[in-house]
């Protein structure tokens, strides 16, 4: 017979309560980490591109997580009062199991205590505790998760390749996007079927089949230089014409752009500049064509205007940043120069007179100053050197008046002794009828 | 004491609380709960306070009780104009009887008896209510310079009508604390009131005998007190008293709302005497928390000290104690 029979039959009870409340969580949660597992398989295989091991790993991971979780659950471990107080109510004993087990655990017993520890070890042992905390014998769950564990093995085992040989494709393709967009259809395609061929070459591991489409490949590639060759000699030929046509439109729009130039500036800034773009105009007029211009060719004929006009766009500039200079050296027309506010000024706060900030800050320090001095002086309150005549008066007055509040009795109100006010002369009776009521 | 005796007293003491409410049982009808409970609190040595509206059959459980048991039983009626002396007893002047001068001779009051029936207490006085506190807490009786021991067992039954309101003087707390229960006489069902009239409308009275002496009971609080309980049985019924106090961390939200003042640890005490006996009657070496549970309400009620805002919304104390009940957990 045990020493503590009460504890004993407390940890047992425990012990089959915590198995039987594991397989319900097992039953609960095992479908679901197989399902996890084939199901990161699938994605990772077919979407993600992952290696095959994923899917069995992740269920590897399950599995372990699993059976520690069921491990812990299922050891024994020592009894405590809440333990005892819920095998207690399972079982039904009223609280004697828990009772008992107290008493036992304090070792000190009288001849009640040993009755009690007694008839409750009598009562517990009575008790069918394998009905009470029957196993779980749901099959379904667990035939789920046998079948979803066996297709996440199988996925991962019996279902190499395909997966893998679409990614490398798409990879290639997606590398030689622009190569494969600028060939010809028939040879895209011819190139792609012999990537592919290698990739699954390279996946069955067959190195004689690898090395006949690489050959293929080759040949392929010594074939397509001619064909690569007048297609970029097409491109370029495009090319060419864009930048032709994208430079023509760029000389139109070169003079509107030096009209825009001078839209900022006074009317005598831009009365120069335009006087200096026709002179300068005149003498390109008079300049001999051949001078800087080669001898024939369409496209060196427009380089030679593009240039011309670019010459003429570059005096123009030149002019006008020389006007610029002229016009603010001059002390008069600095302030019709100055900037764009509306009297020519620079309206931007705090800058004082001018640009120069040096001095705009001098003058708000002198303004600063005098709006202190301004306050120093309405504050002293000076006799006879800021307060004027009318105000001393009146400070004195207020100083040193001999006046003071006197104290007036209030006057008494006695409602006992209150007359009623005169009766209204019969004569005035219409007049104040009609003076209090509105009609 | 061996374990086979423990046995036999346990039976012993089943058999004999089975008679006394048996008995108790042949007059008072519909009201077994609170026989078994005046039964209890005479077992655990505690008063009780009996509440209910007229004519339920309060007195008449008392007179009952006190037929059944072969104990001295006095009755006092409280009134206003009653006073402590008439409840304690007082020194009168005596003479000789050889001549040569007089003397001072205690005359006990209805106090010396082993069940009082305080009739209306709340009638009279709090100068003459609190004459009884003494009585009730250290069961003896002081009158000038000279203390009295009671008789034991002592018990003292008291009633009270919750209806009348006008001239009566509410029990102070103190005093309230001293009674072991509280037990609410509710209006018996139809069935019951069969049978009430079946036996109060005829020739002949409802006998009853005379089941236990004062020994007797004496020896079944023994029995009470030797019963074990259990730390964490115990610390239920501490933290059910714990409970009934505002802030506490066991409170419930309505103890926190509405209560001033919880239970004292004479409630405690009130608790695990009950359970103890609650748990024998029902052939259990052992208190369970269910045994506290049972006699939790009884115990309780009347210990809980309502604020202002309890008052004036009129909250029922066993409500808060019903709510203190699902609060508060079994294990720690």
């Amino acid at each position: 017979m045990p020493d503590r029979p009460i504890q004993d039959l407390v940890a047992q009870a425990d012990r089959q309560r915590r198995v039987r409340a594991t397989a319900a969580y097992l039953r609960r949660l095992a479908p679901i980490a197989a399902a996890l597992a084939l199901g990161a398989g699938l994605i990772g295989r077919f979407l993600l591109g992952w290696p095959a091991w994923v899917g069995l790993a992740v269920l590897s991971l399950a599995a372990i997580a699993l059976g520690s979780f069921t491990y812990l659950q299922r050891r024994t471990r020592p009894t405590s009062d809440a333990i005892a107080s819920a095998v207690d109510a399972d079982a039904g004993l009223t609280g004697e199991l828990r009772s008992a087990h107290w008493f036992e655990a304090q070792g000190a017993r009288d001849a009640w205590t040993e009755f009690h520890i007694d008839h409750a070890t009598t009562r517990a042992r009575g008790v069918a505790w394998p009905a009470l905390y029957p196993r779980d014998r749901s099959p379904r769950a667990w035939i789920v998760t046998a079948v979803l564990s066996m297709a996440a093995i199988a996925l991962a085992v019996r279902m190499p390749a395909p997966v893998r040989a679409t990614s490398a494709l798409a990879e290639t393709e997606a590398g030689l996007a622009p190569e494969m967009a600028a060939l010809p259809k028939d040879l895209a395609d011819k190139l792609a079927a012999l990537l592919a061929q290698l990739d699954q070459a390279a996946a069955n591991k067959d190195a004689g089949a690898k090395a006949s489409t690489l050959a293929d490949l080759k040949d392929l590639m010594a074939k397509l230089d001619p064909a690569m060759q007048k297609k970029l000699a097409d491109m370029l030929e495009k090319k060419a014409l864009e930048k032709d046509t994208n430079a023509a439109s760029a000389q139109d729009a070169r003079p509107d752009a030096a009209e825009n130039a001078t839209a900022g500036l006074p009317e005598d800034a831009k009365w120069a500049q335009d006087n200096q773009a026709a002179k300068t105009a005149q003498l390109d007029e008079k300049k001999p064509a051949d001078k800087n211009a080669p001898a024939s060719g369409k496209a060196d004929s427009q380089k030679s205007g593009e240039q011309q006009s670019q010459q003429s766009g570059d005096a123009a500039a030149e002019t006008t940043s020389a006007l610029m200079r002229e016009a603010a050296s001059e002390q008069n027309s600095k302030v019709m120069m100055g900037g764009g506010g509306p009297m020519g000024g620079d309206s931007r706060p705090g800058s004082g007179a001018g640009n120069d900030p040096a001095k705009g800050a001098a003058e708000a320090l002198l303004v600063a100053q005098a709006l202190k001095k301004e306050m120093v002086e309405a504050n002293a309150d000076a006799l006879g050197e800021n307060v004027d005549k009318e105000d001393l008066r009146r400070k004195t007055e207020q100083g040193k008046s001999g006046l003071g509040f006197t104290r007036t009795a209030a006057p008494r109100v006695e409602p006992s002794r209150a007359t009623a006010p005169p009766p209204v002369p019969e004569a005035r009776r219409p007049l104040l009828f009609s003076y209090f009521i509105r009609r | 004491m061996t374990v086979t005796s423990v046995g036999e007293h346990i039976d012993l003491f089943r058999e004999r609380f089975v008679r006394i409410t048996r008995e108790v049982g042949k007059r008072i009808v519909g009201n077994e709960d609170i026989v078994e409970n005046t039964v209890t609190a005479l077992l655990a040595g505690g008063h009780v306070l009996l509440e209910g509206i007229p004519g339920v059959g309060k007195t008449s459980l008392v007179h009952t009780l006190a037929d059944v048991l072969h104990l001295k039983f006095s009755r006092i009626q409280f009134t206003p104009d009653l006073m402590p002396a008439d409840i304690v007893g007082t020194n009168i002047v005596q003479e000789h009887a050889h001549g040569g001068g007089t003397f001072f001779e205690f005359q006990p009051g209805p106090i010396f008896a082993n069940v009082v029936l305080a009739d209306e207490i709340n009638r009279a006085t709090p100068k003459t209510q609190s004459a009884l506190l003494e009585a009730m807490q250290e069961q003896s009786v002081s009158v000038g310079k000279t203390t009295y021991q009671l008789e034991q067992p002592f018990l003292v039954l008291a009633t009270q009508n919750p209806l009348e309101m006008e001239g009566t003087y509410p029990l102070p707390e103190a005093q309230l604390d001293r009674f072991f229960f509280k037990l609410k006489v509710t209006y018996p069902a139809e069935k019951a009131m069969h049978q009430i009239l079946e036996r109060t409308t005829q020739t002949e009275g409802t006998p009853v005998e005379r089941v236990m002496d004062g020994p007797e009971i004496l020896e079944m609080r023994h029995v009470v007190r030797s019963v074990p309980i259990a730390k964490p049985v115990q610390g239920y019924a501490i933290r059910l008293t714990l409970g009934s106090h505002p802030g506490s961390p066991y409170a419930s939200p309505l103890v926190n709302k509405y209560v001033r003042y919880g239970a004292s640890p004479r409630a405690a005490q009130a608790l695990v005497l009950a359970g103890k006996i609650h748990a024998i009657t029902r052939g259990n070496a052992f208190v369970s928390a269910e045994d506290i549970r049972a006699v939790a309400m009884p115990a309780l009620r009347h210990r809980l000290l309502l604020n202002f805002e309890g008052e004036a919304e009129q909250v029922n104390a066993d409500t808060i104690v019903t709510e203190l009940l699902g609060a508060v957990p079994a294990e720690a």
